[in-house]
Order: C-alpha cells, then structure tokens, then sequence
C-alpha cells in the first residue's frame, strides 16, 4: 500500500501557468480598470473611497465638490474628509488602496503582456493587437499613478520577476512620461484605428492617451497632432442630449472615446458595475418608493462654488470674476448643463415622474448643503438599472464611465491652440461645445414640463480675444463641462495654479462649509503620500515624499 | 449447588473513615453496586463469588463470599496512585512510568462546567492551556492554545486524539461521555504525532463499558443566561446633547437631519418622517436584541459489561440559546462504544461510533445596535419594522427576526473500528480504521420583514446560495508493540505505520434573481441566472514511526522515539520530515533513601526533549495557480463587457497564488525539566514543569506589495519565535478527616512570547494594530503613544509638529524627537500575551452535600479596546459611548477624552495608546452546589447516586477594562486582544439532576 502515488493530489479546476487563454488574460486585465479584485479583503472588492472614476482624488480636493454622506465623520476608508480638507496623512486607506488597485492593474496587464510576446508567430493571430491593447492599458494605469502619486515605481516585462520589490519609487516625471509615450507609441503601430468590440481599445484611444500624456507635459505641438488625427478620423462626435449622455447607457458610445465598460446579466452577483461610486447615490429616508433609487449614501456633493460657476450674466457667457460672490438663486440665469450637472431640489429629477428632487435626498443638509451629483447617474427607468426593482447598488447600473470623452479631447486641442497663440481656433472648439449645450433639450419643470426648470441662457464667445482671457475661457468651459468628471484637480495641478485657487476657494468656502475652517492646500499635497503600508513593507526600498 | 446470600457492609479507608461512591463488583458478572455516602452497600452474590472493591486513589481489594453477613471492608491509600494507567495516544503507560509533561484533566470536575463546548470547558484547569473566547451561543468560536503561541500563519490548535481518531476539531464531543483527558504538552511526549504536533496533544477517551456494571445514568440541566457585562451607551436625550455639542465646537449649527436646532440644543422631534409613521423614541437597542434565555442539556447513556463484552451507549441533547434573540446552538449526539474479547482474551474488536448532529443560527447584531441611534424606535406606528433613518443602520432585531431560519446544519461521524491481537505474550497487534465525516449544509431563508409598509428592497433580486459542503478523513493506523520484563529489566518497543487521506467537497448553487415576498417561498425570476461553484481539495499523510522505552527498576526510565511523516502540503523539494524525541527520568521516591519517608510520599525528576512539526497549512502552496471565474465568485473581478453591450461579460483569467516548491513544515524543539512532588500520603501534590519551546522555519506571508499583483504572495519558511515558560499544579486533599471532606488545586502557569527572528523582505508582519516582528511577541500592539490631551494653548504651540493638533485633542509622543509627529514615532504600546494564567479550584463535602468553586485569571496582559473608536469619537451620528459624557472642554480640563467633535481632523482614530487598557481579570468562573440523597431514599425510587445541583457561571468578575466584554477571541499573529464588537459573554444559573439506576 505504500508507493508514491499514496501522497499525489491535484488541485481542483485551477489553470496551470502553462496553459493560459491569451484572450483570457487582456480581458482581465480591462477588468482591472474598475479596480475591484479578488483578494478576498472588502477594500479590492468595492473601491468606494478610491473609485476609478477619481471622485475623491480629483473632484472633492478641487473644489468641485464635498466628500458628502452622513457627516465629517462619515468616512469611506479613514481618509477621504482629509482628501477634502488637505490633511493628508501616509497610513491612509485612501491612498493605499488607490495604490494597489494602480498596481494591481499594471501586474495583470504585465501577465499578459509576458505571455503574449513569449508566443511564436502564427501561435496566436491576434497578438500584435492585443499587444497594442495591453501597452495602451499600462500607459492608463502609469499615468492614473503619476497623476496621483507623482513618485511612482516602474518596470516592464522585461524586469525579472525577482527583481520587482526591488524597484524604487523614485523615477523622475520625465522618465515616466517617455515610458508612456513609448507604450502608447508602440500600441499606435500594432493597433487598427477601430475594433469591433466596442469596449476595446484601438489606435485612437492610444492616440488621445498620447495626447494627454503631451498635455501634462505642455507639449502643445504634439498635443495638436494627435488630437487632429483623432479628430480627422471621424470616428467620434458630440452627441445630441447632454442628459441622455449623463443618464443613457450606450447612448454615449460615439462620444466616449475611452469608457470603462459596465455590464449587468454577466453571472455576478450585482454585475460589474462601478462600485467606486456606489456611495454616491442620493439618499432616500425610510426607503421611500417614490424616491428614484430607493436609497444612497449622498457623497460626492456638488460644492456651491461649482453651483455657482453655472451662472451666466445677460450675455450667456459665465461670470469669470462675479460668480461666487452671491450665492445662485432660483431665479439667476444659469447655463442649462447646470440642471444635467448638479441635482437641485424642486427639480426634476432626469426621467422620474413619481417626484421632484426633495430636500431630503441630502443626508446632512448642514454640513454639506442641498445639491447632490447628478451627472453619470443612471436613469431611473432604465433597463440597465442593477436591481429591479430599485433598490441595492442603488444607482449603479451598465452607464459606462467615461475615461476619456471626446470633449475632452477637443478643449485639449483648444487649449493647446490658445497656448500656441491661435485663439481663434481654440475659442472655435470651445463654442461648439458650448453650442452642443444650447442645442440640446434642457430639463424641464417638474409641475409644468412645456417650461424650462430655470432660467437657462448659454452663449458662444466672440472669437476675438487676447490669449489671457481665451485661456481663462478655456479653463472655465472645461470646468463646466467635465464638471465632477475627476479631471479638475489635475487640470489645476498642471496648471500650476492648485495652491493660490484652492486658498481662494477655502477662503470663501468656509463660511459656508465651517468644516473647511483651517483648510490649506501645502504644495507637497499636490500628489498623494506614498502609502506608509508598502513603505514599511518594501524595507526600505521605497522613500516618502518630502512634506509628509 | 451455590446458594445465593445477602451481602452488606461497609467500606472504610485506613482512618475508619466511610469511603462512599466505591464500587463493588461481582467477578466476571455484570452485578454490582455502590458504597453510599456512609460507606455502606448491599448486593446479592452467590456462594464462591469473589466481589472486587475499589476506589479511586486506594488499592483493590477482593471478597470470596462465604456467607451472608455484615463485612467491614478496609481500603488502604494506594500510595502510589501511580500505577493508574494513562492513555497516552498511541499508547498507555502508567503514571508513573511517564517521563514527559502531562496533565491528567479531572473529568469530574470539568463536568460541571455548563458548556456544550469542551475547549470552554477546560479553559483554567489545566496550567498551559489558554482558552480565547466569543460568546457563541455552543462556544464553537473558543480558541485553544497550549505553551503559548508558536505559529504566526499556520494553525494554532493542537492536536485532539479522540478514542484515536485525530481531528483538530473537537467541537461535537459531548462532555458528557469523556471518561479522561490527557494533556501532552512537552515535545518527546507529543513527538509520535510528529507534524501534527507542534502545538500540543490532546487525548480523549471515551466512555466504556465496564465488567460487572449494567447501569443507566441520567443527567438533565436546565440554564438560564444573562448577559455577565454592563454595555453603557447614551440614551436618546444625551445622544442629541452630546451631537449637538460635537457640531457647536465644529463650528456647525443648523438642524441635522430631523433634529430642529433650538440655539442651545436640539429639539427632539415627536416623529422622525414627514409620514409621522416613525415616533421619536429612546431605544436601548442592545436590551432589544437581548433576552434572558434558557437552555438545557439532557444525557443519558447506558453501560454494561461483562467478562467477554462491553457497551457503552449514549444520547445527548443540548440547547444553547445564548442572550441574544434569534440564535442558537443546538445539538443531538449518540454514541456507540462496544468491544468483544475473543480466544482467551487474545483479540479484541470494537468500534467507537460518534454520530454528532449540530445545527446553529448564527448572527451578531451587538454592532449594529450599539450603534443604533436611540431615537429611532424599533418599530413604527403600525407596527412595522423602522426603517434606518437618522444614520444607515439596520433595525437589529429586525434583522435577527429575518435570519432566525438560516440555519447552518452539520452532521459528523466520527470513530473508529478497531482490532487488538495478542499474538504471544507481550506482544500486540493493533490496527484501526479512523474516520471523520462531516457535512455541512446551509441554505438562505431571509424571511423578508415589512419596514414602513413595505417590503425592504433586499428581499427583491437578491441571491440565494445552497451552500453544501463534505469532508472524509480516513487515517488508517497499524501498531505493533512488544513489552517484556527480564529482572528488574523493563522494556516497551512501538511501532506503526499510519495513512492519511483527507477529501473535501464543497458545491455552492447560486440563483441570482430571486424575489422573496412570500416566506418562505422564493420567486425566482424569469432571467434569473444560475451558478454552481464547486471546490476539492484534497490530503495525504504517510507515517512510519517507532519508539522504545526502557525502565529499570521502576527507578530510571529512559525513552526515545522517531517519526517519518510525507505529507502533500510539503513542496516536492522538502517531502520528507524526521522527528526525533528522547527523555529520561528518575522516580527518586523509589530509591532506598526513601522509600520508607513517611514525608515524601513520590519524587520524581523529568526531562525531556522532542522535535515536532507543524503542517496545518494551506494545500497546494507550492503550486502557481491561475483561475478564471468558474471559481469562487469572481466573475466582477475577472470579467470585463469588452463588446460594450453591457449585457454579460468576456471572461478573465488571472493569478490566483504564487508559489514556493520549497514549502514545508514548522519545526518545534521543545525541552522540558520538571519534577512531581507527593506529601503525605500524596495529599499533597506539587507539579512543576519549565520548558524551553522553539519554533523554526515558521511559516509566513510576508506582507503583500503591490507591485507583486493580487495573487496571494508566496508562503515561505523563515524566522523563529520562542515561547519559554514555567507552570505548576499544587493540590492539597485531605481524607479521612470525617464526613467532612475537601480538597484545594491550584493551578499556575506562565509564558514569555518572543520573535526571535523573520527573515523577510520586511521583517515584520503588520495587521491593523497588530504587529509581529522580531524582539517582540507575536501580534504586539503597534502605534504612536498618547501623552494625554492638550489642555493649553501653550501645551499646544510648544508641541511637534501634529497635524490636526488643538485643545482638547490627542496629544502624540514626538518619539524620535524629530520634531514632526508622524509614522516613525510608532512603537510598540501593548502586549497581548498575559503575565500569568491561573486557577483554583476549592471543594468541599459534608455528608451529603458537595459544593465547588472554581476561580480563574489573567494577568498582565493589554486589550485594544477598538470599541471606542466609534464610542469616545463623535464623529458619526452613531450612538456614542458614556464617555463622550465625560469629553475634554475648558471647563472640564483634567478630563482624558478628547474634546467631542465631528471630524478627525487630528487622525485620533489610528492606532495608539490611547485604545490601549489592561485586561486583567478574576473571576469565580464556576460555583456548584449539590446534594446527593442518602442512599436509603433513593432505594426508595430505585436509583442511586441522585443528585440535585445548583451551579452559577462568572457570577463574580473584577476586571478594569472598559469595554463590554474582557474575554475577547482571536489567538494568531492576525490579532489577539483586538477588542472589537464580538458576542458578549454570559452568565448563568443552572439546576440540574442527576442519577443512576
């Protein structure tokens, strides 16, 4: 009875490392850019307090927004009110958990990319463009750390695997740049300008990725070629209704340029939605059935500067210097895409009949005021809806979130036009956005659905204007447009001017947020600590920024 | 022609005292009897019969019968006592041929513990073991640890053999049918376990049928339980005082959510809902959950023996209900041992046969409902469940309500058939198949609960899981011993070869799109999907091992074992594990110098050393794994709508371990000195043991980077930690005194835990608040130290560097004094493991009554107190703790809580001294009262030995820890002491009654 095979066993429906799928491994590693992953801790599995979408990253330190929910103390992952008032500490969940779903994200793009290039010719017919996939998603997730993190660890598939905990976190920004740009480089040369499956990326995604990269580093030129080619190729435009496209999974397809893919009926449990912003759904007191979601958690509260930003003076151009010196009244001219971007009570709520937006859908009216997000919410009658009928995840449904959007794109030509002094072209791109908002349906009364919910008025500039002020309308249209999308922050950090605009907005701010009493932005606050938890386990190998 | 006589009389020890509960047989029949408590017995025996009488602690004496009559029958002291016989695992010694570290658990004081759990049980009585607890209602959370802790990764619970069966799981047996337990604690006693031993043995015998007995035993208990700690939190007028306030030092006024602000105050509104369904209320939400509760616990078992055959048999039922409402342990047990003697007594065959049914509804609302707000009511106007408002708690008892059918069934069979040949004298062959099986059953049944008129939305399109899970365990063991005596000359040769295989099956089905509107039936809806998750996993162990123990003279026993295990959880590089064992000892009472010492009545000195292993593991660890979402339930971390239809979704594959071919087992040497000290007659006992224990080779998961990815980080094989330590039984025992009898045990035990070295990458493993790393015990408590709180600004302006630093707050210790408060001034601020662990146990008898109590410790050692972080912190409109009532403000400056607030703007959540508190404790853990009724009136009803008992558990503790509950689980490098929000501990009245007939 005794011989070796006494002591054989095999483990159950696993996958030996030599027998991967190819295909299998891209798909996991676009499953990454939601930033849920299998590690059994509740962190990787809801990114609540560092979702993909940057809410907390980019909007609530921009002024764009508050943290939101049940009070100061209501506090996803121990980090996000300090996210909001600068106080940012190294042993943060936050940035930790941020920092491993980036990392997480780059290991699983790494595996792919290992085994595709380790495969013969012919083995696998697809591999030059999922190779070109795969370089276009690391180029994603390098530069989601260098906007948030600035000291960052690199390696490729070329670094051995022995080797990767040995890797400082200290790579200069102009490394890291030439790295993405190589990435993105080789991803156009091995890529189609179009995939069939939509949720891919093709040689355009990699191209507005360059450009953005180009972008960061105010490489203007650069910037107006690669948007010109994606511009040229047709393939994108603005679509028709803002709110469709905040509201309508699928209806926007031809604007996303780069969008993470959601999707219900796929066998899970709720679906792969984007549980990074579960939380900030409106609330709805004692399970209201009349209330569009059943229930939330109200964070990520439109601020009252941004509120305010959406008026208009007689013009219907926005009053860059006036703005926020009265608060926005019911009765102001305000700029329609403030009805799309920001829930107000007494206003309808998207496609909801049974009522209005109520006071109540806001869960600390005195700490965080009355506005809640509206903009990337799902309607509340649409099939893709999660559950059915409402209720938990709330809002979330298969509504992809835009990465890149091709008005993005185009006030990055914009404002690379304007820097190279051709305002005239810049100002263009800005007032076909600003037409595309004119020109789509604005919301309604709720009592009286013939007539506007407000006093809408938008306008388009006159393109004769010097650079300074073309480049303060450019600012502020990327500002109303991408409002709360997690672009702001970033913008006003390569702008240079996220310390004086963050003191001025505090400034004002705090009489009505008492909470941001004290509040100041340091410059060493312009990317995150590096998490204390990988410091201590790297031994040493990786180094604190300086400030913290 | 033998003629039948009447026998009486009275059994009596050396000091003419009466000895009750002797036992007097009729050789080779199954008649027999008992002395009562005036040492008096009546039985029938025929002419020529021998009666055998016996007692515990004294030498056998036999009777012909001749005639009927009175016989005074006198017992001597067996002085010795040590020629008592020990099941020692694989096999039995006499007491006093035992040269290791051993304690012989006393079954009858241990049964009056009311627990249905045996760890629970033996939590203070033996010196060594430390016992970490919930308060699930059947106990199955308590943890076991014997010598302290030698592993950070692997599993911490030694080794249970139950009639030979070998599981690490002991929680069916009942306590009921354990006629002994042995503890095997030092490494050459534990050493032919080898890579199951590492942390201790633990051998069970049960109940056997005895020669000459035909008797049934009857036990019945009935208990109640109440919650043993205060849990102190705000009422609804003090909560709204105590927010308010938190806002006003914010700076923030204005009403909060239905709470209108006065100026001065908040308003407590009449309802908390524009519908006015839910009426301002001021709930103590923990008394909700709660409720004094009974359980019981009822046995009864037979036995019968004769000189060919014995049975033992029993059934069990207990019920433990626990304090909080809608959960419960309860258990069915049956249990079969029988044996038959064949060919002059040359081969024995038997079976012993558990069958364990044990179902529970588990859940633990304590969370939710200290936190709950007061001001909600449990239910609205029409008698509906509230909903959460104010904040986004759960209605507990709703909750509670909903779960109470989730019932999670187990079935386990567990025993063994065995074989025993003499094939000449001496020599023995043994064999039998062991075998474990268990499964586990567990289907969902929410009841849906109406909450403000309507349905809650988590009844509708929600999962339902029929989770089913199986495991068999075979070990298949074959022993052949010889013992043979030359002289003076004795020696005892083992040995054995063992096979181990282990399958477990485990199939959960998922429907996903079920509305529950109608309990219990679901409807499942038309694009419902259906999953099934399926896992094996599977073991193998192959043994050989061998011992020889050689004693001369009944003076020097000298002894030596080796054990060769495989296992399957070893990598291909590392298959093979030897562990060697030897120890010596010397039984000086023996020695001519002082046998005749009417003073020292036993000496022996002991010491021992052995070599054990540790490989409770994970499987497959030397395998790199990859799964796609067919596993587990990983579709949304794997999937991805690449076609962006938003329906359904491309499947992912990825990495789900990496591996080490090297993996293998953790070692412990272990060396042991000791000595047992007899006094007097034995009356006095001292046991004393030091042992040295060292653990290498431990098993690790450094703390995953990132940059590694998500695939679980290799487990590798280094570092050492030690536990050195010092314990000792002292009993004292009088008899022959009278009808006066008592008796006194203390026990004592103490370790130092310390990491003596980890060699990672990073040299330390860190969990929460917990950190292990090298100098240190185990999961040593980590953070910055609170030095009290500022109390003037100049405090504050003279200070570090502290973000978030003010009056009122936390004041950090700059420990490097570099000017900044930050995450290099942490260190270590607690210590987890206690000083010392102790018991006493006092008894005392008079005539018929017995009473018992029983007290235990323990000392010096800290708990994290992490219940305070919601409950000193307003910073959330939970319900808070009574200390916010006490918070820091100008007025009230010498106060040590932080000044109430609504943001954690100085980070006083993270880890510090300030959670840090000693939880130290004394207790009167048990205390029994009963009497036994005279032998003449239980005659009278035909039963003997009836006893009525009134017992209490932890009616007295002291304890200065805060928190609600000192007993805290949780026994591994993941955190000890960590007091959370678990179940809280009870206490308890039973009365119960036993006898015989």
């Amino acid at each position: 009875c005794v011989s070796e095979d006494d002591l054989e066993v095999k483990e159950f429906n696993t996958i030996s490392e030599d027998n991967l799928e190819p295909e299998a491994l891209v798909i996991s590693a676009y499953s990454a850019l939601d930033y849920r992953f299998n590690t059994g801790q509740f962190r990787d599995l809801w990114p609540l307090d560092h979702a993909p979408s940057n809410w907390g990253t980019s909007d609530i330190r921009s002024g764009d927004a508050y943290k939101g929910g049940g009070g100061t103390g209501d506090n996803p992952g121990g980090g996000m009110h300090q996210l909001e008032t600068h106080d940012l500490f190294p042993s943060s969940e936050n940035g930790y958990n941020l920092w491993r779903s980036i990392y997480f994200g780059l290991k699983r793009v790494d595996a792919g990319i290992r085994f595709l290039v380790n495969l013969e010719d012919g083995e696998f017919d697809k591999r030059d463009v999922r190779l070109g996939e795969l370089y276009t998603l690391r180029a994603h997730f390098y530069f989601e750390a260098m906007k948030n993190f600035g000291s960052i660890v690199w390696y490729d598939e070329n670094t051995p695997v022995v080797e990767l905990t040995s890797i400082p976190n200290t790579f200069d920004e102009a490394f890291i740049w030439e790295k993405i740009e190589d990435d993105l480089n080789k991803a156009i040369s091995l890529l189609p300008d179009s995939q069939v499956d939509l949720g891919r990326v093709n040689a355009m995604v990699s191209r507005a990725y360059l450009a953005k990269a180009h972008l960061y580093q105010e490489e203007w030129q650069d910037v107006l070629t690669q948007t010109n080619i994606v511009i040229n190729s047709g393939q994108y435009r603005l679509v028709e209704d803002i709110e469709r496209l905040y509201s309508e999974p699928g209806y926007g397809n031809l604007e996303n340029i780069f969008a993470i893919q959601f999707s219900i009926n796929d066998g899970s449990q709720f679906g792969n939605l984007n549980f990074g912003d579960l939380l900030n759904s409106p609330d709805s007191p004692s399970d209201n059935s009349n209330h569009p979601y059943l229930n939330g958690d109200d964070f990520h509260k439109p601020s009252q500067n941004l509120a305010n930003a959406f008026k208009v003076g007689d013009n219907g151009l926005p009053l860059f210097n006036s703005f926020n010196s009265i608060n926005l009244g019911n009765d102001d001219l305000v700029d329609p895409r403030l009805d799309h971007t920001i829930g107000r009570p007494g206003i309808t709520w998207k496609d909801w009949t049974p009522m209005a937006q109520q006071p109540n859908w806001s869960r600390d009216i005195g700490t965080y005021g009355l506005f809640v997000r509206k903009k990337n919410m799902i309607y509340p009658t649409s099939d893709g809806l999660a559950s059915n009928p409402n209720g938990f995840p709330w809002a979330l449904g298969n509504l992809d979130f835009p990465l890149i959007k091709y008005s993005d794109l185009l006030l990055w030509k914009a404002e690379a036009s304007i820097e190279t002094g051709d305002v005239a072209t810049g100002i263009d791109i800005i007032n076909r956005i600003r037409l595309r908002a004119k020109n789509s349906p604005y919301v309604k009364d709720f009592e009286n659905p013939s007539e506007d919910a407000a006093n809408y008025l938008i306008n388009t500039y006159s393109t004769g204007m010097s650079q300074e002020m073309a480049i303060q309308a450019l600012r502020f249209e990327r500002r109303l447009e991408l409002a709360n999308e997690g672009h702001r922050f970033f913008d006003l950090v390569r702008w240079g001017i996220a310390a004086t605009y963050t003191s001025e907005y505090i400034s004002n701010e705090q009489s009505r947020r008492p909470y941001l009493s004290g509040a100041n932005l340091a410059p060493h606050e312009y990317y995150l600590p590096i998490p204390q938890v990988e410091i201590d386990a790297s031994g040493g190998t990786y180094t604190q920024r300086s400030g913290y | 022609f033998s003629q039948t006589k009447t026998i009486t009389g009275t059994v009596l020890d050396e000091n003419e005292m009466p000895i009750p509960g002797a036992t007097i047989v009729v050789k080779g029949t199954s008649r027999g009897t008992m002395t009562d408590f005036d040492g008096k017995f009546q039985i029938e025996a025929e002419e020529g019969e021998v009666l055998s009488i016996s007692f515990i602690g004294f030498s056998t004496k036999e009777l012909l019968v001749e005639s009927a009559g009175n016989y005074r029958i006198m017992l001597s002291d067996d002085v010795s006592q040590l020629d008592e016989v020990i099941v020692t695992g694989y096999t039995s010694e006499r007491k006093s041929d035992i040269a290791g570290a051993i304690t012989v658990v006393d079954v009858e004081d241990l049964n009056r513990e009311v627990s249905p759990n045996i760890i629970t049980s033996l939590q203070g009585r033996v010196p060594g073991i430390q016992v970490n607890s919930g308060g699930t209602p059947g106990g199955n959370d308590s943890q076991i640890t014997i010598r302290g802790l030698t592993t950070i990764t692997a599993g911490s619970s030694p080794l249970w053999v139950i009639d030979g069966v070998q599981t690490f799981n002991p929680a069916s047996l009942n306590p009921e049918e354990i006629a002994s337990i042995q503890v095997l604690k030092d490494g050459a006693s534990t050493a032919l376990y080898g890579t199951s031993a590492a942390n201790g043995v633990i051998v069970v015998t049960t109940k056997r049928g005895k020669e000459g007995v035909s008797e049934f035993s009857v036990k019945s208990e009935t208990t109640l339980n109440m919650l043993r700690d205060d849990i102190n939190i705000l009422n609804a007028r003090q909560w709204a005082d105590v927010y308010y306030q938190a806002r006003a030092n914010d700076g923030i006024s204005g009403d909060f959510n239905v709470l209108a602000d006065n100026g001065s105050g908040f308003d407590l509104p009449e309802f908390l809902d524009e519908a006015e369904l839910i009426r301002a209320s001021d709930t103590d939400w923990v008394d909700v959950i709660i409720d004094d509760s009974f359980s019981s616990n009822t046995d009864l078992s037979y036995r019968y023996g004769e000189e060919n055959a014995q049975v033992f048999t029993s059934l069990n039922y207990t019920k433990d209900n626990g304090i909080q409402k809608h959960t419960y342990y309860e258990r069915y047990n049956a249990r079969l041992n029988t044996s038959f003697d064949f060919w002059d007594d040359r081969i024995t065959i038997g079976e012993n046969f558990l069958y364990s049914n044990f179902n529970e509804v588990k859940a633990n609302e304590f969370e939710n409902a200290i936190l709950q707000n007061p001001l909600i009511p449990v239910y609205t106007v029409d008698g509906d469940y509230t909903a959460p408002t104010i904040q986004d708690k759960a209605n507990s008892l709703a909750n509670l309500w909903s779960n109470r059918k989730n019932e999670q069934r187990n079935n386990r069979f567990l025993g063994n058939v065995f074989a025993n040949i003499k094939i000449i004298e001496g020599l023995t062959f043994d064999t039998s198949l062991n075998f474990d099986y268990t499964r586990f059953a567990f289907d969902t049944r929410t009841q849906p609960f109406v909450q403000v008129g309507r349905i809650p939305s988590v009844f509708n399109n929600i999962t339902v899981a029929k989770d089913r899970n199986s495991s068999l365990r075979t070990i298949f063991t074959n022993l052949l011993t010889y013992e043979f005596e030359m002289d003076k000359h004795r020696f005892n040769v083992l040995g054995g070869i063992e096979f181990t295989k282990e399958d477990f099956e485990s199939e959960v089905e998922l429907t996903n799109g079920v509305d529950i509107t109608e309990y219990p039936t679901y409807i499942i809806k038309s694009d419902a999907e259906f999953r099934t998750v399926r896992n094996e996993i599977d073991y193998r162990k192959r043994s050989f091992f061998g011992s020889l123990k050689y004693i001369f003279d009944d003076r020097y026993i000298l002894s030596g074992s080796l054990r060769r295990d495989e296992s399957s959880r070893f990598g291909p590089n590392n298959k093979t594990a030897y562990y060697p064992a030897g120890s010596v000892a010397w039984n000086v009472s023996n020695e001519n110098f002082l046998e005749d010492s009417k003073f020292i009545s036993n000496l022996k000195l002991r010491g021992s050393y052995g070599i054990n292993g540790n490989d409770q593991i994970p499987n497959y660890l030397y395998l790199s794994t990859f799964f796609d979402s067919s596993i587990g339930n990983a579709i949304e971390f794997l999937n991805y709508d690449i076609d962006g239809d938003g329906i359904g979704a491309a499947e992912g594959i990825v990495q789900a371990r990496q591996a080490n071919p090297d993996i293998k087992w953790e070692q412990t040497a272990q060396t042991n000195v000791g000595f047992d000290l007899g006094l007097l007659n034995n009356r006095i006992s001292l046991t004393a043991d030091f042992f040295d224990k060292r653990t290498t080779d431990l098993i690790l998961q450094p703390i995953p980077q990132a940059i590694n990815g998500e695939a679980e980080p290799p487990f590798i094989n280094a570092g050492e930690v030690s536990n050195i330590g010092f314990e000792a039984i002292l009993s004292y025992r009088n008899r022959g005194e009278g009808v006066l009898r008592y008796g006194i045990d203390l026990n004592f035990s103490q370790y130092e835990n310390n990491v003596e070295s980890l060699d990672t990458d990073n040299n330390f493993l860190l969990n929460g608040v917990s950190i292990t790393r090298a100098g240190d015990p185990i999961a040593s408590f980590y953070g910055l130290i609170a030095d009290g709180i500022f109390r003037t600004p100049e405090e504050v302006a003279v200070h570090a560097q502290q973000p978030g630093k003010g009056l009122g707050r936390i004041r950090y210790r700059d420990l490097n004094n570099d000017g900044v408060i930050n995450t290099d001034d942490r260190t270590i601020i607690g210590n987890p493991h206690p000083d010392f662990i102790y018991g006493i146990n006092l008894n005392v008898g008079y005539k018929g009554f017995d009473l018992s109590a029983y007290f235990d410790g323990k000392q010096g050692h800290d708990l994290y107190n992490i219940q305070r972080n919601l409950g000193d912190f307003t910073y959330f409109s939970f319900n808070f703790g009574q200390n916010t009532l006490d918070a820091w403000t100008p007025e009230n400056a010498n106060s040590n809580i932080p000044a109430l607030s609504t943001s954690n703007v100085n980070n006083e959540t993270q880890p510090s001294s300030y959670f840090v508190e000693d939880g130290s404790y004394f207790r009167l853990k048990n205390i029994t009262l009963g009497y036994t009724f005279p032998q003449q009136v239980s005659d009278n009803v035909g039963l003997t030995d009836l006893r009525l008992y009134l017992s209490g558990q932890n009616l007295f503790n002291t304890t200065s820890f805060t928190g609600f509950d000192y007993e805290v689980a949780g026994l591994g490098a993941g955190g000890i002491g960590v007091a959370g929000y678990g179940i809280p501990h009870t206490k308890t009245i039973t009365l119960g009654i036993s006898t015989k007939f």
